[in-house]
Parts: structure tokens; sequence; C-alpha cells
């Protein structure tokens, strides 16, 4: 097992938070490699820090359409899914 | 700008998000939809697309999940679900990548901020299945903080990874790669997992570590090139199941480190 510094985990309360703090560091490896297509030798890389990006504007974009926590006061929120009625296949 | 998402009103009282499942191929869209599920503040059912409507159906009823984000190619089987369950099922389409790389997407930070976060790691994160070869699949839930415990444990090893993300192991090693800051390659579910096809990806990858299932050990072992493909590497682990004596002698009397791991 490797010693790898937790560097503020410690702190987080959300498995994707994770993401986020790694996005937000200084030094960003990359950290995933993925193929589209029925490629299986030409890879495209991600870094935390687009990979936080893509998630964020996946979460923006599902929030649009009606998934999502509404807020309605700083105390009392309610699910939303409005959306989800126009998928029904 | 930072968009704040309270984690709704039951994890002020205590009580679990809402779950909603995913089902899909293993690729990047489907974990990026995850994630995102994940920061908006659901617990995400996590689904094989091997399973029968009826153990689908148990997930669902076992999980209290009524809402299914789902790929194209497994129309099909949602509609069948749909059938099933009538209308205790709100289904729409998983987003792709176009979806996400339009025009007029909010630049914001979208974070959660739960009211008391104490109260938010013991909640459910994902939810994962057993295989359900002793029966229907059997929901297991992990919480956010066991995950971000039990994800912090990693060989610090670049890895290919032919477990898909709907496997826990395969799911759990995106965030091994993230805590550890190392690189994970996703194989590609689009093409068959044959022997081919797997040493042509730890040919172009080269990773330190293979993550794969004994049935994958077991083509790779049947040539040369495979356990040449596997020496390469500096641990090859195994996961699901049991790897046979004969098989994981074999392998190792060639030089190759083989670890058995989670599920075996």
């Amino acid at each position: 097992m490797s010693a790898i510094s937790a560097n503020g985990v410690s702190q987080l309360h959300f498995i994707d938070d994770l993401i986020t703090l790694r996005g937000g560091e200084k030094e960003q490896p990359d950290i995933l490699a993925c193929t589209s297509g029925t490629t299986i030798d030409r890879y495209e890389y991600f870094t935390a820090k687009r990979l936080d990006n893509l998630i964020n504007n996946a979460a923006h974009v599902l929030k649009q359409q009606g998934l999502s926590v509404t807020v309605i006061s700083p105390t009392t929120t309610k699910c939303s899914v409005p959306w989800f009625s126009l998928g029904m296949p | 700008m930072v968009i704040n998402i309270l984690t709704d009103n039951r994890t002020t009282k205590g009580e679990e998000p809402r779950c909603v499942a995913v089902l899909g191929t293993s690729n990047l869209e489907y974990l990026t939809n995850i994630c995102a599920l994940s920061r908006l503040g659901y617990s995400v059912l996590i689904i094989s697309p091997r399973l029968s409507v009826p153990a689908y159906n148990n997930l669902l009823d076992e999980t209290k999940c009524s809402t299914l984000v789902y790929m194209q190619e497994y129309s099909k089987i949602v509609e069948r679900l749909c059938e099933v369950r009538q209308s205790q099922l709100a289904t729409t389409p998983m987003l792709q990548k176009q979806d996400r790389d339009r025009d007029g997407i909010p630049e914001a930070r979208i974070k959660r901020t739960a009211p008391n976060a104490a109260l938010a790691s013991p909640h459910t994160a994902f939810v994962m299945h057993s295989s359900g070869s002793t029966g229907v699949p059997k929901p297991i839930f992990h919480s956010h903080r066991r995950c971000l415990e039990n994800f912090q444990n990693g060989f610090g090893l670049s890895a290919l990874i032919t477990l898909p993300l709907y496997h826990t192991y395969g799911f759990s090693s995106f965030f091994r790669a993230v805590h550890g800051r190392t690189l994970m390659y996703l194989f590609n579910w689009n093409v068959p997992l044959t022997s081919t096809n797997v040493i042509k990806t730890l040919q172009a990858a080269n990773p330190q570590l293979l993550s794969t299932v004994p049935y994958t050990l077991g083509l790779l072992a049947e040539s040369e090139e495979g356990i040449n493909a596997l020496k390469n590497c500096e641990l090859v682990t195994y996961h699901g199941s049991a790897c046979p004596d004969e098989l994981g002698d074999r392998l190792v009397q060639q030089g190759i480190f083989l670890v058995g791991h989670l599920g075996s």
C-alpha cells in the first residue's frame, strides 16, 4: 500500500468532494485514461481538474433538466424531477 | 461563484438522501453521470446491465429507488422494467458528451453544504450489489464515510482495470486513483473482453498494475504473448471469484506477482 498524504481528505464529508479537492491542487497529474468508440490503443487523458469540470457541467445540466435538490430555505429543501415524466420510454 | 446545494431536509433530520439508479455501459459518460448525481445530493444505485428484469425490480424495491437513468442501448430492458413496475419508475436517458459540452452551462461550482455536515458522512453515497449467484442480487450500501476511508487504500500504481465500473472493485479503483493521484486506464467495454483485446490494451497502456477477473487471467495464460503482457506488470490482482489453483500456480511460477483481492 502506498503512503499517500491525506492532504485535506479527512476534512471531507462527501466522496465526490475528493475529486474537487484533487482538482484544486497545483499539480494535476492524469488520473483517468479512456478510449472511445471501439479503439483500444488510443487514450484520452483526464486530470482531476478536468474531471471535476466535466462532472460540474453534467450536474448543471441535470439540474437544469429538473433533477436537483432544490433549496427552498436555508433549512428546508425538496427534490424536484419534472423532467423524468418526459423520459418514459 | 459557488452554488451551494443543501443535502435536503432529510439530511438535516438524519434521514437518507433519495436514491437514483444508473444503468449503462462502463465508460466515461457513465462515470460522469454517477458523480454528477452524487454531487447533486443523491445516493446512486449502480446496477449491472447483465441482470434479469426481476433482479432489477428487486434491487429497486430494496433501495426504495423510483428513478432510473439509463443508456439508450438498454432501452428495451427499461421498457420491460417499466411494464413490471407500472407507474412506480420514472426514467430518463443518460447524459452524453454533447449534452454536457453544449454552450450556456453555468461555470459556477456546485458544492454541497449539509446544514450539519457531520450527519452527511454516514449517509449512503453508492449502492452496489452482489452478483446474485446465490439468489437475487442484494444491495450493498456504501456510505460517504466508508468510501472516504476505504478508497485511501491503494497500491499507488498506474492501473488497467478490466472490471466494469458497476463492479465494486472497478468503481472503487477510480476513487483510489483520484485519492492516490495515480493513473487508471479504463478498459473499453465497446469491444469484447478477449485475450487479444486485453493484450493490445496492456501493450498500449503499459500499466504497473492489472486488475482483472480469473476468467481473463485464464485467457491471457493461454498464450506466450499473454504471459509476457502479464509479466510486464509489477502486480496483477484478481477479483470477483476464486482463481483455480493450477492457473495461479502456473502464473506465479512464470514470475508474475499475483494477488487475490476483493470477492475472491
